[in-house]
Formats: structure tokens, C-alpha cells, sequence
């Protein structure tokens, strides 16, 4: 078995075979109506149990994304859904709901249960109890620095761990933003990405900006698999797909890559790696 | 008709109410009776304690006992973010409170921290606060069955649905009439890094916040056409104040009569979030009068 997974966004069904034929271990695709993203970039039931087939061709994963906020009455309606999930072939459903992934945890008996970024993980009690409730994985928090996550994983050995390694990540707290995302001219244009004029009584100068550069893992891919990260997530599944190869395909190369120097030289000293901050605000 | 409300802002506030109740005079805060009167303070900032007293932690643990000795109620606001980094600190300043602050009350905002104080601690009252909602800030019925089952007592909310359905659930609903909305929270701080520090001492940037940011990317004719554009009625640009953690923070007294009247009905503490205590005490004043008459 792998000791790493490259987890790539799939937002329509033709994506699903470039990405698996890019070296993809693992596929993820929101349920239509109940992910964060433009429904454009949802699959529906049926289309899921498809994409499902098709990775599992390549021996690749398939990982279904339920985490918009969830109304009383969409409940009954994604109950119903998540059985199907369960009878079909998805491997996982990675929720952001607390209540939903409690019933979800009780709910499924094949496809595991992953706790989302949105669930706001920060500590090791939280996985702990994740665990408890029948989670596999946890998605980390973009907000945690890398010691953080090294103590997370020390604490907590015996979960899966996935961290965002490709694609954008939120500067903002992505749980709390209420930054406008408008439609302009059909462009998606999303506040935090625009430039801002830092006024303070007279003076007038731009504004640092407020959000992250692309993220890109690939050069510290060693490190963070040392570190105990088995997935390493790609964001954007509203990206055209034949982009999101090239990612798939860079990092798999890197990880490939970092493996294969872990397993030649000796391990890793853990505290040189421990207070690496992982990224510089600037 | 007599309400109970704890107030939350920064120290002063804090400070102020102390000296309310230590006072054996009438004080221009004195209410009379039948008007909502204050019934206890809300301390910790969810961010950053340095918000909330120049001295931040220490002063934090100083006013506590201070209150305890005034005779007033308390309830500590845990951290947002409670990391491998700062949770031992937050689980002793936890056993603080409670050990000598005898606080009991305790707002709540982190799975794991919750978990801990329910294993340490059973009589506590434990609140599942607004900051913890996450995305949408959307309260479902699984959430609130999951809350109860891990041991939450009550929950902070601003909906008028909420307060007539969360008892049937078993979980008090504490209505907060005055809470504090935001554009963006980070956890680094905002004052901060638009004043490029990024090591030292921060100078308290927060308590005496004097910058802003204004879109200047998108021209304003274009996000004109836009249904979404956020900027205001009157053309201005869209901007949002700097201030510590938070871009484009402010303080929103709901003005729903229903929903003032109901919180009335529950006889049940209510919350303001505030800035001072002549501000939060002048809404009192006409939250009462609001909730004898129809009329705003």
C-alpha cells in the first residue's frame, strides 16, 4: 500500500479518467446540493456511482464532498443520499457538518467518514474525538502551522491525516469569511483577491494583500510525509481539469520522489522539522 | 417586568462593572426596577486577550478574582482557536476560573477543549458561542442534537425560531441581542500585519485602531451591475475597518420586536456585545421601552 495519497477535485464526470491517467490516487467530487462550490461543479447520485466505476478501474479512490451548510429540510433528503453512497461505490464522504457527520458516522457501513477543514480541527483532543465518532481522516485546518500539525500527529498516530498541497488556500479563516464572492462581467470574483488602498487619517498607500498565494507543496512533499500527511489534496474542483493534471502529475512525481529518499536515508530528526512555519505572511 | 443580561466588550467594561457593584451609591448606571438590569460579565476575548486588557492574560486572570470578590456573575469566553500550541495555557486558565474565580459558566467554541472541560468539571454550564458556527452560521437540527449529546447546555442565538424550538431540544437558547458582526476573521492579526509586525510586541494596535482598507480593484460603475456588489446604497466604495482579528467589524443591536419580546418571554439571560457601558446601557433603555410598546 501506498504511504501516500495525491487526492485530486474532479467538478464533471469527463474529468475523472485524465485525472486517474495523470497518476491521481484518489478523486473527490461534491454531491449535487450539498457542496460549497457552484453546482456546476456538483455530480449528481447517478453520476457519482459512474465516476465511481471509472476510478476504480485505475485502482484510484473516489471521495464525495458533502459540506454546504445543511437546512432542516434538506436533512431527510441527504440521509437518503448518503445510504445510496453507502450501497454504491464512493469510497468516503468527507463532511462539514457536525450533527451530519455524527449521524453519517452511525449511518454507513462501507464508506468512511472524513471530517472536513470546515469542522474548524485544531487540536488533538478534536481528532481524538473524531476518532471516537467513527472518523478515518481528518482534512486540517489551513489555519495551523506546521508544529501544530507535527503535535496533532504525534498525539494522534492512528488517523489519516490530509492537508491541502495544491491550489488556493484561504488567508482568512475560510469557516468565518463573509468576503463577497460576486459573479462580474461572468468572471467569479472573489473579494479577498482584489486590491485594497490601506487608508489611516491622511495617508494612503496599497494594502498588504489578504490571501494566500497558490499553494504548491511538491518541494517540501518529503517533509510533510515525514511528518505523518498521507493525502495531499489538490483545491479546485471549478478548475478545468486538464490544469489540475499537470498538479496531479507534479506532485505524484515529487512524492514519488520523497519516498523513495526516506526510504534510503535514515529518519527523519522530527524536531528539526517541528517548528517550521509553514507559511510566511508577507 | 425584569430581564437579566451580561454584557461582553472590552476590559473597561469589565472594570466598570465592578465598580457598579462595589459602589454603595446609585450610579448613573443604577436601573430602576422593571428594566432589564445587568446580571453578570462576560470575560475572554475569543481572539486575542490583549484586545480586551492592555496586560491580556495576566489582567485577564486579575480581573476574574476581582469579579468573584464584587459579587458578580461570570462567564469566561474560551479561545477560537485552541491549538497544540496554546491548549495546556487555556485548560490552566480554565482550572483558574474555576478553582478560584469560581466561574461555572463557560462559553464554548472548540470540540476538543469542550470534551476536556466536561471530563474535568461536572457542574459547569457550558454555551456553544456564535464564533463557533463556522461557515453560514447555520443552526440545523442534527447540530443541535449533537451539541445536547456532548454535553452543551446552551447556545447563543439571534433567531427568533430558535428561542420558541431549542428548549423543546433541551438546550437553553441565550438570545444575544447585540453581537458583533464581521467581514473576514483571521487568525493572525489583521492590525498587525497592515502595520508589518510580525515579531514583538504589538502595542495594542486593536485598542486604538485607526486604519481601513477600500476596494480599489473593481470600479465602481462595475460593481454597480453587480446584484451581489457589497457596497453601500450611496455609492461609497466598498472598505471595512482594521481592527486586531477582525476586517470590517461591527456591532449589530438586533431591532426585532418579535424577537425582543420573546427573549423577554423566556426570562432567561440575554447578551450584548458592546463597546462600552453607556452604549450597551442606552440600548437597554430602549430595548425595554420596545418591548412595552410597538413601536421602535
Amino acid at each position: 500500500m501506498k504511504s501516500y495519497e495525491i487526492l485530486a477535485p474532479a467538478g464533471c464526470l469527463e474529468a475523472i479518467e485524465p485525472l486517474c491517467q495523470a497518476g491521481a490516487d484518489a478523486v473527490y467530487v461534491g454531491l449535487y446540493g450539498y457542496s460549497s462550490r457552484p453546482a456546476s461543479a456538483d455530480l449528481s447520485i447517478e453520476q457519482i456511482h459512474e465516476a465511481a466505476k471509472i476510478s476504480h478501474e485505475y485502482g484510484v479512490k473516489l471521495h464525495v464532498a458533502v459540506n454546504s451548510c445543511i437546512g432542516n429540510n434538506e436533512f431527510p433528503r441527504l440521509m437518503n443520499h448518503l445510504l445510496e453512497l453507502d450501497r454504491g461505490e464512493a469510497d468516503s464522504v468527507i463532511i462539514a457538518d457536525w450533527g451530519i457527520l455524527q449521524k453519517a458516522a452511525n449511518l454507513m457501513k462501507r464508506t468512511k467518514v472524513h471530517a472536513s477543514t470546515l469542522l474548524g480541527v485544531y487540536n488533538a483532543a478534536t481528532v481524538r474525538f473524531l476518532q471516537k465518532m467513527g472518523c478515518t481522516r481528518v482534512v486540517l485546518s489551513t489555519n495551523l502551522y506546521l508544529d501544530e500539525i507535527a503535535d496533532i500527529i504525534n498525539s494522534v498516530p492512528d488517523m489519516e491525516y490530509e492537508l491541502i498541497a495544491g491550489g488556493g488556500i484561504c488567508f482568512n479563516d475560510n469557516r468565518l469569511c463573509e468576503l463577497p464572492h460576486v459573479l462580474s462581467k461572468g468572471e467569479f470574483r472573489v473579494y479577498c483577491r482584489e486590491q485594497y488602498a490601506l487608508m489611516s487619517g491622511n495617508n494612503c498607500s496599497q494594502a498588504p494583500r489578504i490571501h494566500s498565494s497558490a499553494v504548491d507543496a511538491a518541494s517540501i512533499m518529503k517533509q510533510l510525509i515525514e511528518l505523518g500527511i498521507y493525502s495531499f489534496k489538490i483545491e479546485g474542483r471549478t478548475n478545468n481539469y486538464h490544469h489540475v493534471c499537470k498538479t496531479v502529475k507534479r506532485l505524484a512525481d515529487a512524492a514519488e520522489k520523497a519516498v523513495q529518499d526516506i526510504s534510503i536515508e535514515e529518519s527523519a530528526d522530527f524536531s528539526t522539522i517541528h517548528y517550521i512555519r509553514r507559511f510566511v505572511r508577507r | 417586568m425584569n430581564g437579566l443580561a451580561f454584557y461582553a466588550g472590552p476590559g473597561e467594561l469589565c472594570k466598570d462593572t465592578i465598580r457598579l457593584y462595589t459602589s454603595k451609591q446609585d450610579s448613573k448606571w443604577n436601573i430602576e426596577s422593571g428594566i432589564i438590569y445587568q446580571e453578570g460579565i462576560i470575560i475572554g476575548d475569543p481572539l486575542c486577550n490583549f484586545r480586551m486588557f492592555e496586560y491580556g492574560d495576566p489582567e485577564l486572570i486579575e480581573i476574574s478574582v476581582l469579579l468573584k470578590q464584587a459579587g458578580v456573575n461570570v462567564i469566561y469566553q474560551t479561545p477560537l482557536y485552541v491549538t497544540e500550541r496554546n491548549i495546556s495555557l487555556v485548560q490552566q486558565q480554565i482550572r483558574f476560573m474555576y478553582d478560584r474565580a469560581e466561574v461555572k459558566v463557560y462559553l464554548v467554541q472548540d470540540i476538543g477543549l469542550l470534551n476536556w472541560i466536561k471530563t474535568q468539571f461536572s457542574d459547569v454550564y457550558l454555551i456553544w458561542s456564535r464564533m463557533g458556527f463556522g461557515r453560514g452560521a447555520l443552526i440545523n437540527e442534527p447540530f443541535v442534537h449533537f451539541l445536547r449529546d456532548i454535553g452543551i447546555h446552551g447556545l447563543e442565538t439571534n433567531r427568533i425560531e430558535l428561542l420558541r424550538v431549542l428548549p423543546q431540544m433541551g438546550i437553553d437558547p441565550w438570545p444575544v441581542c447585540r453581537y458583533r458582526t464581521w467581514k473576514s476573521v483571521c487568525r493572525e492579526c489583521y492590525s498587525r500585519y497592515m502595520d508589518g509586525r510580525f515579531s514583538g510586541d504589538c502595542d495594542r494596535l486593536c485598542r486604538n485602531p485607526n486604519k481601513r482598507m477600500k476596494l480599489i480593484s473593481i470600479p465602481l460603475g462595475e460593481r454597480r451591475l453587480d446584484t451581489n456588489s457589497p457596497d453601500r446604497p450611496d455609492g461609497s466604495s466598498f472598505s471595512m475597518n482594521i481592527d486586531g482579528h477582525f476586517l470590517g467589524e461591527s456591532f449589530v443591536y438586533t431591532d426585532n420586536i418579535a424577537f425582543i419580546k420573546a427573549a423577554i418571554e423566556l426570562e432567561r439571560p440575554v447578551l450584548f456585545y458592546g463597546k462600552n457601558m453607556e452604549e450597551i446601557i442606552d440600548y437597554e433603555r430602549k430595548f425595554v421601552q420596545h418591548s412595552i410598546s410597538d413601536t421602535l
